[in-house]
């Protein structure tokens, strides 16, 4: 137990062993007045605001709130390129705490890969310097004249000129803005974001990634090359003493868990192994669904230097990779490793440190370019639209090339720079060979014809194909007690991955807690349902909050924050023109059986699927067509 | 009856080996994993919960089927049947 001072008021935290507090002279208030900061960079004029406590309440931070301005400012019909377009940055509820993994931050836009919601969820240190820095959002609008960035610093809001900073990469600009700002943390896009390459995303630090859905391209679009914070505003925490016992207590539980020790060691490589034994591993664009031991994580560890972690985190899951960058994640191994057919893991590593120093997403990179190359060994395309580029899966010297070309948009890497958007050109119309859902290509490594529930998970999570919206994990958990699977997922669920019955029930769960732990700023890894049945679950989601602010909340208050931000998210998509048909999942998922191991001859049955989503839609209170009810909405028009 | 168990990580670093062919005492799941625990006694604990229970972080694949859709532990199983023993976890 570490001991404090009885009247201590808790300030900047970033890991465990390395506490720093605010001094008497430092100013010192409630993580409730945290501003909101709307910057219109077309007019130059900045806006500081208060938050509701009644809004916070209903929504708590990160990515909720995010939603809900995105929903009310957003108007309909824009092109997400455009001035018009909202950038969000909301830092989680409980970011800047104590409270464990709490380093996260959403970044939330309409997107421009897919023309619907735009939603990215990042660690780091960010969140908790935008925190320390006066903020827990920042809203950005209009578009700079010039190359520019944002400074914050205790309450104050700056636009300045990128000059200097524009044209580097992730690694240099955060390097230079360090060297001439001092310890600042940032976000910054790369010269993908620069270049409106749709898939561009947003850095921290060496890796920690806003991948998805081309929130890179969105700050390239507004002109602005990062948002770079310093703060030294404490964060008065309501019950010091408590947090701090509530903390120990939950560090402890988390950790007598025997998945925590290895993630901690080896971090999500672990899963490699698993999914290739099984048969889901993307592979060959998802041709075939196993691969080579190469990237077992045994191998991986062969280019570990060390273990590292975002702030206030002790699972420290993150390598610091030989040659010069970190990870590779479990992702990267897939989507720039198998499913480019990659023999060599060494090769994977370091297209994985390329396409972050340009500052592109992992997955939709790795999707687009496996697309490609089936398209060119089928014929649909040739080398007059390559310009005389040759496709080969295992070819790493192309693909490096490639994701040169695409990330400066040069010759076929233009084309490839519009991701899905481009389908007309490569001749695939209908996207028969692109593993996308909502124009989103799919996000992990998971080759989901054998496991259903994860398949359900793609194909109704709001961003498009993503685990991170629903991946229940707990599906492989065989060995679970019947008794205690039912009483998490509050309904009979079937032991069995291979089925969709009831999976409704387990996929709408997941939603529900992790829609949760985004708001709280909190990561899945260390989330109830997502790694295990004992990590954080509501009970401890409310104490961590009861600790940090006067408010009591309760269980049903803590309950029904995820429903509320998956419904707002929901109607958000339906005034961008979602059906049901968008609810759906690749092609080759439905009709191509997968061919290797365990999940040899599974597919998903288009009406075994079609009965899954009734039930997934009245589960979620929807009606048969997706669509939110009346009732429910002028619940959440209320909402202030 | 010679069974073949392939060991993934953590339990692989514990008994220094990815595979390990045994004869088992008996013919069920549950002798296989008693008779590989008398050979790795450290993988003990972490396959086993203190009640004597397989623990729930711990997945057990009879050939191309989770144990849980056979009869768990009771299976029995045939010469030259393949077991997989891995720890399920989630990432990205």
């Amino acid at each position: 137990m570490i001991s404090f001072p009885a009247k201590l008021k808790v300030g900047t935290y970033y890991i465990p062993h390395c506490l720093k507090f605010t001094t008497d002279t430092q100013e010192v208030d409630s993580m409730l007045k945290r501003k909101l900061g709307i910057i219109d960079l077309s007019k130059e004029k900045i806006s500081i605001q208060d938050v509701s406590e009644s809004l916070r309440k209903k929504l708590l931070g990160g990515r909720g709130m995010n939603m809900y301005y995105l929903w009310k400012m957003l108007p309909e019909g824009i092109d997400p390129l455009s001035p018009e377009n909202l950038l969000i940055f909301g830092t989680g509820f409980l970011s800047g705490t104590l409270a464990p993994s709490s380093s996260r931050f959403n970044t939330s836009a309409i997107s421009p890969e897919t023309g619907f919601l735009g939603d990215t969820n990042c660690g780091g240190f960010f969140s908790a310097e935008m925190k320390y820095a006066g903020f827990d959002r920042l809203i950005l609008k209009g578009k700079a004249k010039k190359p520019s960035y944002i400074y914050i610093e205790d309450g104050t809001i700056e636009i300045r000129d990128a000059k200097g900073y524009w044209g580097l990469n992730t690694l240099d600009v955060q390097k230079a803005f360090r060297k001439d700002l001092g310890q600042v943390e940032m976000v910054v896009c790369g010269v993908a974001g620069e270049n409106l390459v749709r898939y561009a995303c947003l850095r921290t630090g060496i890796k920690n990634a806003g991948g998805r859905t081309g929130m890179g391209c969105i700050m390239g679009s507004k002109n602005i090359k990062g948002v770079v914070a310093h703060g030294g505003m404490g964060i008065e925490i309501a019950h010091p003493e408590e947090m701090l016992k509530t903390v120990e207590e939950l560090k402890d539980y988390l950790l007598s868990s025997k998945i925590s020790p290895i993630l901690g060691s080896v971090g999500t490589p672990l899963l490699y192994e698993v999914s290739n034994v099984l048969g889901g591993i993307r592979t060959k664009n998802s041709q075939l669904n196993a691969w080579n031991d190469n990237f077992n994580a045994s191998e991986v560890e062969k280019f570990v230097e060390k273990m590292i972690s975002c702030s206030s985190c002790f699972m420290h899951c993150r390598h610091r990779n030989t040659l010069g960058g970190e990870g590779p994640e479990y992702t990267a191994l897939s989507l720039l490793g198998t499913n480019l057919g990659i023999e060599k893991l060494e090769d994977c590593i370091k297209m994985q440190n390329q396409v972050n120093d340009l500052g592109l997403d992992v997955s939709s990179t790795g999707t687009y370019l496996a697309w490609v190359t089936e398209l060119y060994e089928r014929g649909l395309i040739d080398d007059k639209l390559t310009g005389g580029i040759e496709l080969k899966f295992n070819d790493y010297e192309t693909y490096s090339k490639l994701i040169d070309m695409i990330s400066r948009r040069e010759g076929f890497g233009d084309i490839l720079a519009e991701g899905q958007w481009s389908a007309g050109k490569l001749k695939d119309p209908k996207h028969d060979y692109l593993i996308e859902v909502k124009g989103l290509p799919q996000s992990d490594p998971h080759d989901v014809r054998y496991m259903k529930a994860f398949a359900l998970g793609i194909a109704t999570s709001s961003r498009g194909a993503d685990h991170l919206r629903s991946r229940p994990t707990l599906e492989i958990f065989f060995k679970l007690p019947p008794e205690v699977r039912n009483k998490i997922y509050g309904a009979e669920i079937a032991n069995d991955p291979a089925t969709l019955d009831t999976k409704e029930h387990v996929v709408a769960w997941s939603e529900n807690i992790f829609a949760t732990i985004d708001c709280l700023g909190m990561c899945k890894f260390i989330c109830h349902g997502f790694n295990s049945p004992h990590f954080v679950d509501y009970d401890w989601m409310k104490r961590l909050i009861n600790t940090a602010v006067d408010w009591n909340y309760s269980d049903s208050e803590i309950r029904e924050v995820g429903p509320r931000v998956l419904d707002i998210e929901r109607l958000f998509n339906l005034s961008r023109g979602m059906t049901r048909a968008h609810d759906t999942l690749p092609k080759r998922y439905f009709d191509d059986p997968a061919p290797l191991r365990t999940a040899k001859g599974h597919h998903v049955d288009r009406k075994e699927f079609a009965k899954a989503l009734d039930r997934f839609y009245e589960v979620r209170g929807w009606t048969n067509e997706g669509m939110v009810k009346k009732p429910r909405i002028e619940e959440l028009e209320a909402i202030a | 009856m010679k069974i073949k168990i392939k060991l993934l990580k953590p339990f692989s670093d514990i008994a220094g080996k990815g595979e390990v062919e045994i004869e088992p005492k008996g013919e069920t799941v549950s002798d296989v994993l008693n008779s590989l625990c008398e050979l790795y006694p450290e993988l003990k604990k972490e396959i086993f919960e203190e009640s004597g229970e397989v623990t729930y972080s711990v997945n057990i694949f009879v050939n191309d089927k989770p144990m849980s859709a056979l009869e768990d532990e009771s299976t029995r199983l045939k010469d030259k049947d393949e077991i997989l023993i891995f720890m399920p976890v989630g990432g990205g």
